[in-house]
């Protein structure tokens, strides 16, 4: 174990600014305004996986109507394809989806750090050096440290430690490479003066590794939060691992890490999981499920996950989800409610129904399309509401309400993992 | 003249005036109009285009995509789409509300019915006077006639298509007639039943002109009260439509393989043409960027831009220079090439949205050339300005691995994807490699093979068990 002591540390420059808007006064929720280089996000927010640079089979122009303004790519597709050249010569991934509001990249390596390309086979070698200078062609608001990930249920200590430690290690790899002067700051087309470095244009978050161990994510924490990086993520989790064990990691994490500065637990999208990271104290959260489980025709409502491939549904002419306010949902050519920040007018509703999307699901494109649409929409939404009851210190009564309607008002089938975490942060859900 | 037929179409003919001007430039048969549907409010200029759609849905966009970000006025859908199950049980019929509800359809375009896709996949069974033989997701069905008139009354299309008799095989002598006479007695009984007063269109048959003469015409010509536009099977037939019928819009569900073919078939007098390169060049991965006339300068230019040509890798450039659609204003090749290595749907939404508005601006431009009297004189100079055919296909598919070995043959018949949007016909080998196989499964598949009787070639039965068949 390395411990570095807070006098060696260089002073991290930060590109974002959080700023705290409200704290529940029960759990551990927060409401905030992230203010990140391509305009402001509110948290707790949830962040669509568009990982080579489209969310499936949506045009970035729809996934800015249902809201969205910070998504992310990955890292590695990018690099392998369009590949490092042709990012300098377009100029980074937002010229290349024409995307004007935030992303994040992440690195979800297939295997370990060394690996060929599924493409052509060329091997390609990712070091921290490598990673971070791959983001800053990237040009992404939020870029994510190389850490070395091995599943949480590992039952080997020993290689969860030295993964623990190799990130730790990476980290100051990663912020010695992110420090280095942008040759490109102050030319034509370049925000900043020259001389800037990279960092002052993109937000560095650390990786807190450690696996189910609560003594080592404390250490993982305590040393890393020493880095100052703009903004910290949990990561190694949703791998698997029991959800309880999954609630504890978060809960230990978040207890540790200053108040100042986005939490961001990496891998997480099921809205169970999201509320109640939410009142762990977590603020960001991405995840693939969502809009993968939209191409197998299942539709995330506020009354749970329909299948919509299933017979039930062939003549259910009602709306995708009749609460929802997306274009999918709302009634045909109804208007669109206000959004954050908008570069476009959001189109108008298309009143689609359970029954249009049987029909199209698995057999045309445009039902994942749709599918896909409202599924982003929604979990955009949920945090969204989950914002409001924690700005209105209402977030109990919400997390009541939520879990009342995900299961039908069926008490005896909300997951003892769900209850037994809020209870840990002062919420009975089986109360009243 | 204008005709408004007992319904909601209103078809007010501009350019029948220039006919048989002396140096008007025109042949006096590419006509321009003005197409109104009262009911939703719906009027566009002829000559224009119709979208096909695969389940109710144009190939790649949304609802939202194809309101907002194309000018496609008019869809085709087909009924064959939406009745798999058996007949209490087919979702739509049990629809509290029309088809353009069920689809959540924009109402910006109108709805065209027909009980079969264009061109329709050849089936197994023959038709009976009674019923269509269709093809749906699950196979082969049926679908009677009744059902299909029912649709019409309680789906209330925009128009309906009276169904036409197409046989599964090139007809003979008898059939022929049987055709023509299928075709008047069901569209008479759709008449008959019209009671919520449909537009509908009578098809025009696959037939010389004489063939369909004497009965059939004639029986147009007395119910022309009756009839919204004739549906044409066969373009060229527009050619030979009697006077009587000459104010009644023609919709051709004829495909276009190219540009020039829709010249040719406005030239012939179609009113609605039916592009079929649209989603075809867009499944592809061309782009298409021909505009109409277009410049004569040496070299023929090309119709459309491949985009997984490696050149347009860093391409910054709009999918076509100076396009006005969402794609060209947002995005670029290069972007646009990344999805499709990617193999990412977004690649061929940003290509249908944009190769719409490429066929939408062509029909524009047409347009104006009529009413300007330069039609035939432009459609000259397109035939000198652009190649022939479209460049060849070297990509993937949306649904296929393999690039098609022979794009010719790709265009028109051969290289049909797999997947339902693009149906196959019987015969036709897997597209993709097989993904996952038997377990050290080589030895068990020779010894089945051993089993069964070796597949011999048709034409080597021929040349050595069967006499020579001859070919007449």
């Amino acid at each position: 174990m390395l411990k570095t002591s807070t006098a060696t540390m260089k002073s991290m420059p930060s590109a974002l600014k959080y700023e705290l808007i409200a704290r529940c006064s029960t759990t551990k929720a927060r409401a905030s305004v992230l203010r990140l280089p391509h305009g402001p996000v509110e948290t707790p927010l949830f962040m669509p996986v568009a990982t080579q640079g489209t969310l499936k089979g949506l045009t970035p122009e729809q996934l800015e109507s249902v809201g969205c303004r910070l998504c992310l790519n990955n890292t590695y597709h990018l690099g392998l394809r369009p590949g490092q050249t042709v990012l300098d010569k377009i100029g980074g991934a937002h010229k290349l989806q024409s995307w004007n509001h935030n992303i994040l990249t992440a690195t979800v390596t297939e295997k370990g750090v060394e690996f060929l390309s599924p493409h052509d086979g060329t091997p390609m070698l990712l070091t921290p050096e490598h990673s971070i200078s791959l983001q800053h062609s990237i040009g992404s608001d939020i870029i994510m440290q190389l850490d070395d990930v091995i599943v949480t249920t590992s039952p080997d200590t020993q290689r969860m430690r030295e993964a623990m430690d190799r990130s730790i290690r990476w980290l100051d790899r990663c912020v010695e490479e992110h420090l280095k002067m942008d040759p490109r700051a102050g030319t034509e087309g370049f925000d900043g003066v020259k001389g800037d470095s990279y960092a002052e244009r993109q937000n560095l978050f650390c990786i807190i590794q450690g696996g189910l161990d609560l003594e080592m994510r404390k250490e993982c924490c305590e040393e890393m939060v020493k880095r100052d990086t703009p903004g910290i993520a949990i990561g190694g989790l949703s791998g698997g691992e029991a959800k309880d064990e999954y609630c504890k990691v978060v809960d230990t994490c978040t207890s540790l890490l200053p108040d100042g500065k986005p939490r961001y637990v990496m891998g997480v999208g099921y809205p169970e999981d999201l509320v109640v990271s939410v009142a762990l104290g977590a603020d960001m959260f991405d995840c693939v499920w969502g809009t993968r489980t939209a191409r197998f025709g299942n539709a995330i409502t506020s009354s749970g996950v329909l299948n919509l491939r299933s017979a039930l549904y062939a003549e259910d002419f009602t709306a995708v989800d009749p609460e929802c306010q997306c274009p999918v949902c709302r009634p045909l050519d109804s208007p669109a409610p206000p959004l954050l920040n908008p570069t476009i007018n959001p189109p108008s509703g298309l009143g689609i129904t359970k029954a249009y999307i049987h029909h199209l699901v698995a057999k045309e494109t445009v039902g994942a399309h749709l599918l896909t649409m409202h599924n982003v929409a929604f979990l955009l939404s949920l945090m969204n509401k989950a914002r409001v009851a924690i700005v209105e210190d209402r977030y109990p009564a919400f997390l009541r309400e939520f879990f009342f309607k995900w299961h039908g008002g069926d008490k005896g089938k909300y997951p003892t993992w769900a209850v037994g975490a809020l209870r840990g942060v002062g919420v009975d859900l089986l109360e009243g | 003249m204008a005709v408004a037929a007992g319904s909601g179409i209103v078809f007010d003919l501009q350019t029948a005036r220039t006919e048989g001007i002396p140096g008007s430039g025109n042949n006096g048969r590419a006509r321009v109009g003005r197409f109104a549907a009262a009911g939703s409010g719906v009027s566009f200029d002829t000559p224009s285009f119709i979208a096909q759609t695969s389940r109710g849905a144009v190939p790649h966009l949304s609802g939202d995509n194809l309101r907002d970000h194309t000018d496609v006025r008019v869809v085709c859908v087909a009924l064959e789409d939406f009745v798999e199950k058996c007949h209490p049980n087919v979702p739509v019929y049990n629809h509290p509300s029309t088809l353009r509800n069920f689809i959540s359809h924009p109402s910006n375009s109108l709805l065209v019915l027909a009980p079969r896709r264009s061109p329709p996949v050849t089936t197994a069974t023959s038709n009976t006077d009674a019923s269509i033989a269709i093809l749906t997701s699950v196979g082969f069905r049926i679908l009677k006639v009744d059902d299909y008139f029912n649709a019409v009354s309680n789906l209330r299309p925009d128009i309906a298509i009276s169904p036409p008799d197409l046989p599964h095989q090139k007809p003979g002598k008898t059939r022929r007639p049987k055709m023509v006479s299928r075709t008047e007695l069901w569209l008479g009984e759709l008449i008959k039943r019209n009671t919520p007063n449909t537009p509908i269109f009578a098809p025009i048959l696959p037939l010389d002109i004489e063939q369909q003469q004497s009965y059939y015409l004639d029986y147009l010509k007395e119910h022309i009260s009756s009839l919204s536009g004739l549906a044409l099977y066969d373009a060229r037939l527009a050619i030979d439509m009697p006077d009587d019928l000459k104010g009644l819009p023609r919709l051709s569900l004829d495909e276009a393989l190219t540009p020039h073919k829709v010249l040719q078939q406005v030239s012939w007098g179609v009113d609605v043409l039916n592009p079929a390169f649209l989603t075809r060049m867009t499944d592809s991965g061309i782009s298409l960027k021909f505009q109409f006339p277009g410049e004569t300068a040496g070299e023929k230019e090309a119709l459309g831009v491949d985009l997984w040509n490696k050149e347009y890798g860093a391409s910054l450039e709009p999918l076509a220079m100076g396009c006005k659609c969402y794609a060209c204003r947002k995005h670029h090749r290069a972007y646009v090439q990344h999805l499709l290595v990617a193999k990412e749907m977004t690649a061929w939404v940003l290509l249908q949205i944009h190769n719409a508005k490429m066929v939408s601006n062509f029909f524009a431009a047409i347009r104006e050339s009529i009413t300007r009297g330069t039609f035939e004189e432009d459609c000259k100079t397109f035939a000198e300005a652009y190649a022939e055919e479209f460049p060849e296909k070297t990509g993937h598919g949306p649904r296929c691995h393999s690039p098609s070995l022979n794009p010719q043959k790709a265009l028109l018949t051969g290289n049909r994807l797999r997947g339902y949007q693009f149906k196959s016909e019987g015969g036709v080998k897997k597209k993709n490699p097989k993904a996952f196989n038997k377990l050290g499964g080589d030895r068990r598949e020779t010894l089945e093979e051993l089993e069964t009787p070796p597949d011999i070639d048709t034409k080597v039965l021929e040349r050595g068990r069967f006499v020579e068949i001859s070919s007449g």
